[in-house]
């Protein structure tokens, strides 16, 4: 029995960690560091979201105590005071909060009820973070005495137990908590909601952190900081609770708020249903769409994320900055020099007329009535046997010629001519040099295509390019990667790098597990599923079509003022989900000058469809392509924009109005 | 079917999460360059296809299994009779009382030589299910005097329930084999006035073996967790490899490279012991019932790279098998 190699990156969320290891696998942002975007000492609340697995909770248990208190060995009480703050973490998911509903008990008897259950849990977290980092102060244990009961104060003690130190008082509030779980987990027996409200609400999370503070001088400049984590799991009421406390926060109290795009339900609170405002109330940041507006910034940091993680999977390997340093060449990557002569060496032993795009071409020019001998005189003069790719170039501008109506004998001259230049590297050859520039890889990929071969996803920059901002998803994918290699009986991180087979099928579960990890939930699932299949599946045709106009095409835009609601709603969800990615900024409309909203479609899907994973060109739908893509079971409409749009990149280039087929440079 | 990097999908996964790492690309390509057919794309997928159906045991389901034999066919029974022997009592102290009562009348030992499979099971078994040692003999210690002097006995004082263990019970020969010492064991019990049982306990058969066994031996019981029914035998009319529908082509290339190679390397049973034409392994080895073509490793020739191999049993200290 073979025992595999530790893969480094088995763990892809950061829930599955112990505090020791989000400390041990914590990498921080180059620059100024993960602070600078989420301040912990900033009083201002602040909602931390993106899409799933941005590492969100990673940065919020890094801000929390137990970490905090790994990260400072010693005097954690003057280590907390550097910091500024102290942490205290909960996750939404424990709560269980589908029971705080229905029932027989209307909504507002629910609300009262959670903000008390919350109030009461968020307590106990403070008081336990507190009696634990000031265990052992002189100053705290005289004060602690009258600490408790002035908290005790803010509650109707009638019927409970005195509390004279904090571990007591938090039995009693943990009690208290126990008698409203019975309650409500048998409200559904009984119809009767047995709680007595024995705090305002939101006056024990406020007013125990100041209670501390003005007795405790040593917690003089340190912020209480509420982390409260995974918001996606409470329902819109439910929010309304966390909102409230952002709105009336008091300090020394602060909050960091984690929640994933599509989970913010809300931002009123129950303040007389008054909204809370971005710049106001609180701020926002998405730590996924920060990752993608600053690139360099973010690859850095992927390639200490990989090194780290490498590192902890095997010590002797060196130090995280060592590994880092060579990380590219652990990952076997593609020839990229100018003609990719080793990558297109597939099609060096074939005869130059039985190159699968010449066999295309002169059946193309044959169902136009041209002759045998005349479409061999093109291949031959359109051929460059040993560079594939700048024969391939020649051949997308003899389409390029082909649908501009130009005489197609005297077209292929032309070109052959040019190329001569180009590969003397003349200036002249600007037609050349610009279509390689920005065509180089769709034409490297159609040559893929022709020849049955499959799309090469591969080095280290591919991969993080393709996870789009989110950590999680450059781990998913150096976990098939890491898998796929030991499959495949390689030693990862040894000797010789991961091989381009296991890159390439690493890649491609990854993005099948993204497809499917990244669902919606709900009525509109499967509508937004078909609508991204729709989406890709034209980007692939345009692709990979005779005459692509845009280059690396995996972006739209479009004006959606006009377009169907549902069709709005599906590109919303897609949004959400992060299966979209919205471009800051837009795109101006040529016609009208128009700001028009743009999004990319998020480059975790491109391997399954065989699509480039950076962007370049983008297309302007129109209300009816938007429509026929987004708006549900339109499938008919979306066959004609499909063939609407390929007529006219496809041999003989039909246009859009007229379906007959135009016969230019023949028999003249 | 799946093409070959579907397959090769498939076979990765299974390789991670149950095949302990024993089937890797490279282990995969050294069997398969045991056969010329894997010259072309179809017969290279028919022994892939057949490869991705096999069934394999690790360490993990065989502590489970253990668990499960013990808990079904030992402790529910004997929980179940003694409620209803007592009014259905619900009283959980008297009827584990009970239970310890049983346990201390009972003895578990392996079907086997004590070198063989069984007794490692055992080592699994009295772990697993938590059992003091000396609940767990071995067969030299069943009986006390001699046939010759007359004064055979049963060695094992106020006990009253003995259970063979085994691993894997595919033609039920070896427990047929032992009948004879059952027979034994029970003719003393009756002698003495003591009856005696003797179970047979296998984490897994085929319903053929089982049925054998019930039928050719004096087992008070024979019982399985896993049973293999007909629809495990590769190429039978109720094959699960091949169900109706499914392409005949395949099916045809995969029974006639097995029987092929099968003949060259297993003479006797080209399709495994006595055809039983199984798919199935254990961690701690694959039984001859099983394709040849997976499993053999003999020392002799022809010589042959098995994909999850075969320890043969060698009988005499010579080395013949």
């Amino acid at each position: 029995m073979t025992q595999p190699p530790p893969n480094p990156f088995n763990i892809t969320k950061a829930t599955d960690f112990s505090d020791e290891q989000i400390v041990r696998t914590w990498v921080d942002l180059p620059g100024d560091g993960f602070f600078t975007i989420a301040d912990p000492t900033s009083p201002m609340p602040m909602i931390l979201s993106g899409g799933k697995g941005s590492g969100r909770t990673h940065l919020m248990r890094y801000f929390s105590y137990p970490v905090q208190k790994l990260r400072h060995p010693g005097d954690i009480l003057a280590s907390l005071k550097t910091d500024g703050y102290v942490g205290v973490y909960l996750r939404c998911t424990g709560l269980n909060a589908g029971r705080f509903h229905g029932k027989g008990q209307s909504s507002e008897v629910w609300d009262v009820v959670f903000a008390y259950y919350m109030d009461l849990w968020l307590t106990q977290l403070t008081l336990q973070t507190m009696g634990e980092a000031l265990a052992g102060q002189p100053e705290f244990l005289a004060q602690q005495p009258g600490i408790c009961m002035e908290i005790l104060n803010i509650i109707d003690t009638s019927g409970l137990p005195q509390a004279s130190t904090i571990e007591s008082l938090i039995g009693v509030l943990h009690q208290l908590q126990r008698d409203i779980d019975v309650s409500v987990n048998n409200v559904a027996l009984d119809r009767r909601l047995d709680v007595n409200i024995r705090a305002t609400r939101g006056e024990l999370v406020f007013r125990i952190p100041q209670i501390f503070t003005r007795r405790f001088s040593g917690l003089d400049g340190i912020q209480i900081l509420y982390l409260v984590d995974e918001l996606e799991n409470l329902t819109e009421a439910q929010q309304r609770y966390i909102q409230t406390l952002i709105r009336e926060r008091e300090a020394p109290t602060s909050f960091k708020v984690g929640a994933r795009r599509y989970g913010l339900r809300t931002y009123k609170t129950l303040s007389a249903d008054e909204e809370n405002r971005e710049g106001s109330e609180f701020q926002m940041v998405f730590l996924d769409r920060d990752h993608i507006e600053n690139h360099a910034r973010y690859t850095n940091f992927a390639r200490s994320l990989i090194a780290r993680r490498i590192v902890e999977a095997y010590p002797p390997i060196g130090s995280a900055d060592q590994v880092a340093e060579k990380l590219d060449g652990f990952f076997e990557d593609m020839d990229r020099t100018p003609y990719m002569q080793a990558e297109t060496s597939f099609l060096a032993a074939q005869q130059v007329e039985e190159r699968p795009y010449f066999t295309k071409l002169k059946k193309q020019l044959s169902a136009i009535h041209f002759t045998n001998r005349e479409a061999s005189e093109i291949v031959n003069r359109l051929s460059v046997p040993d560079l594939p790719l700048v024969e391939k170039l020649n051949v997308f501008l003899f389409y390029q010629d082909w649908s501009r109506r130009q005489h197609l004998l005297t077209a292929s001259a032309s070109i052959a001519q040019q190329c001569a230049h180009y590969l003397k590297r003349d200036p002249a050859a600007t037609r050349h040099v610009q279509a390689m520039a920005h065509f180089r890889t769709d034409l490297f990929a159609q040559l893929l295509r022709d020849s049955g071969q499959k799309q090469r996803y591969l080095g280290l920059s591919t991969l993080i390019d393709m996870s789009a901002g989110l950590p999680r998803n450059l781990l998913q994918i150096l976990k098939y990667t890491f898998k796929w290699a030991s499959f495949n009986g390689q030693e990862p991180f040894s000797v010789e790098p991961i091989k381009r087979d296991a890159q390439q099928s690493g890649v491609m579960e990854a993005s099948h597990w993204f497809f499917e990890d990244a669902r919606v939930v709900g009525d509109h699932g499967r509508e937004v599923e078909q609508s991204i299949e729709r989406l890709a599946t034209l980007f692939r045709q345009l692709r990979y079509s005779d005459k692509p106009v845009e280059c690396s095409l995996i972006t739209f835009s479009a004006d959606l003022s006009f377009v169907r609601q549902e069709a709005r709603a599906v590109i919303k969800l897609a949004e959400e989900w992060s299966l979209l990615i919205s471009i800051p900024g837009g795109q101006r409309d040529r016609n009208t000058g128009a700001v028009d909203p743009k999004f990319e479609l998020n480059p975790m899907l491109c391997p399954r469809w065989d699509l480039p994973i950076s962007r370049r060109g983008a297309i302007s739908l129109s209300k009816a392509e938007v429509n026929a893509i987004f708006y549900p079971l339109r499938e008919v409409e979306f066959d004609t924009v499909i063939r609407d749009r390929l007529g006219r990149m496809m041999a003989p280039f039909r246009s859009s109005s007229s379906a007959s087929e135009a016969l230019p440079g023949f028999g003249d | 079917m799946d093409d070959e990097e579907g397959l090769y999908a498939k076979l990765k996964l299974l390789n991670e999460r149950l095949w302990e790492g024993r089937a890797s690309r490279p282990q995969i390509i050294r069997w398969l360059d045991n056969f010329p057919e894997t010259a072309h794309t179809a017969g290279k997928c028919a022994l892939l296809y057949l490869l991705s159906r096999f069934m394999y045991f690790g360490d993990n389901e065989i502590r489970e299994l253990v668990r499960a034999l013990y808990r079904d066919c030992y402790r529910y029974p004997i929980m179940e009779n003694v409620r209803r022997d007592h009014q259905h009592t619900t009283d959980v102290s008297f009827i584990h009382s009970r239970l310890a009562d049983e346990l201390r009348a009972t003895r578990f030992l392996a079907l086997g030589n004590p070198a063989e499979s069984g007794t490692y099971l055992l080592y699994y078994f009295r772990q697993e299910n938590k059992l003091p040692l000396d609940l767990f003999i071995n067969r030299t210690q069943l009986f006390t005097g001699g046939l010759a002097t007359g004064d055979r006995a049963l060695r094992q004082a106020g006990v009253s329930r003995y259970i063979f263990i085994d691993d894997f019970c595919g033609s039920g020969n070896q427990a047929v084999y032992y009948s004879r010492v059952v027979r034994e064991m029970k003719a003393i019990g009756l002698a003495a006035q003591v009856p005696i049982q003797v179970h047979y306990y296998v984490l897994v058969a085929t319903s053929q073996g089982l049925h054998r066994v019930r039928r050719k031996t004096q087992f008070d019981s024979a019982e399985c967790v896993v049973e293999l029914d007909s629809s495990y035998k590769c190429f039978g009319d109720e094959s699960r490899y091949f169900p109706e529908g499914s392409e005949p082509a395949l099916r045809e290339a995969c029974e006639a490279i097995s029987r092929k190679h099968g003949a060259r390397l297993y003479p006797e049973h080209p399709l495994g012991y006595r055809d039983s034409q199984l798919l199935v392994g254990l961690h701690h080895n694959t039984p001859n019932n099983t394709l040849p073509i997976i499993w053999y490793a003999e020392d002799r020739l022809p010589q042959w790279e098995p994909i999850f191999r075969r320890y043969p049993k060698t009988r005499t200290a010579g080395g013949a098998a």
